[in-house]
């Protein structure tokens, strides 16, 4: 809330009996809430060690491990060429990276075209908004595991992230920041697709004809 | 036998095992249920772990997971609870030190009670975002629905909570 709406916000609860009860009654119910709060049983954080143990995993032998940690990070840069989070990224890119974050909104649900399902994740929400000069709508995808992915439409071309890498070939590029991957592609439709995993991200790009 | 990657993962997830408990116990009415949740949660995710899909951010990942896992057993056991009139059995009238003592001690089991008298969307609601510290918006992704369906749900049932807990507290006291 901004701050002057939080001022008038707070002048009209002291004028307000009816509003200062609904208040109180919300703040009342969230501190008993709170106070039912409880820590796991010890018993229940062994069996937890116990079933994860139980799950037999073995090791992969990757060949660049071979190589030693510093020479399989030059690989894997090489590899996959992302770059890494840089200072002043273009505004529409940071409050793309923030909703995905989940420390920012975008605006009121909407109905959506895009597919229900597809590469085993659901489509779970479709919302509208701004994000700096760009309208753009956001669709959320999760799977049965708990990730997230959200692809961005907009009406114009996003702007490129600093430090982003090009996909040879295409009018699309790529970048990792603050840990989240970026997919863009301008056509057919300007698109960003976020996620935590890039195998992920490339595949849902694809399976929505985004590269 | 544990290794490097049931370590990692034990380690970066353990430390949210009373958010993962906190949801369960919200999800799930028996004890044994409860429990049997929260290692199907811990069994999903390191089998998500170990196949490379490592989010960046445990808690939600794994709300997640205990919520999906949750409702698709409530929905196959289509359990039937009959609400009871009171949330909990009367006490005889007392005035012993121990018996103030119980009341007190009883007062989380109240709480958790009460929670079960609301809606589930409502007690899911509460449950991720003033028990588990999400913001709105996550609980929104987590569950599919509005930012503003989140708000309006949580406040709604903080305000029957309320309600429910104080009628609650005035029948017990001595």
């Amino acid at each position: 809330m901004s701050r002057r709406k939080r001022k008038r916000f707070e002048e009209h609860l002291l004028g307000c009996e009816d509003c200062w009860r609904e208040v109180a009654a919300a703040r009342a119910g969230r501190s008993i809430v709170e106070s039912g709060r409880e820590l796991s049983p010890q018993h229940l954080r062994e069996s937890i060690r116990s079933t994860v143990a139980a799950i037999p995993h073995k090791r992969k032998a990757f060949p660049y491990r071979r190589l030693g940690l510093s020479v399989a990070a030059a690989v894997v840069v090489a590899l996959f060429g992302f770059a890494t989070l840089t200072p002043d990224q273009p505004r529409e890119i940071g409050l793309a990276v923030a909703h995905f974050e989940g420390t920012a909104d975008l605006g009121p649900d909407i109905s959506s075209d895009m597919p229900v399902e597809v590469e085993g994740m659901s489509l779970v929400r479709s919302e509208a908004g701004m994000m700096g000069t760009l309208e753009v709508t956001a669709h959320t995808y999760t799977d049965e595991d708990g990730h997230t992915m959200v692809v961005y439409s907009s009406n114009e071309e996003w702007p490129r992230a600093h430090g982003a890498e090009e996909l040879s070939g295409t009018p699309s590029w790529k970048a990792e920041l603050d840990g989240t991957v970026v997919f863009c592609s301008n056509k057919p439709v300007p698109s960003l697709v976020l996620g935590d995993a890039e195998v992920d991200v490339m595949k849902l790009a694809e399976a929505l004809d985004l590269r | 036998m544990a290794s490097e990657a049931h370590d990692g993962f034990l380690a970066a997830t353990l430390p949210a095992s009373d958010l993962v408990y906190n949801l369960a116990r919200r999800l799930m009415r028996s004890d044994e249920q409860v429990e049997d949740l929260v290692q199907e949660t811990y069994a999903k995710a390191f089998e998500a772990w170990v196949a490379g899909k490592r989010p960046r951010k445990v808690e939600p990942w794994l709300a997640t997971i205990c919520l999906n896992a949750g409702r698709s057993v409530w929905r196959k056991a289509s359990t039937r609870r009959e609400v009871p009139s009171e949330i909990l059995p009367s006490h005889e009238d007392e005035t012993t030190d121990v018996e103030r003592e119980a009341v007190a001690a009883m007062r989380q089991e109240l709480v958790h009670e009460a929670l079960w008298q609301l809606p589930e969307e409502q007690r899911i609601a509460i449950t991720l975002m003033d028990l588990d510290g999400f913001t709105a918006t996550q609980v929104a992704k987590m569950t599919g629905t509005p930012r503003g369906t989140v708000l309006t749900r949580v406040h709604r049932g903080r305000k029957k909570l309320a309600r429910l807990v104080e009628k609650e507290v005035i029948r017990l006291e001595p």
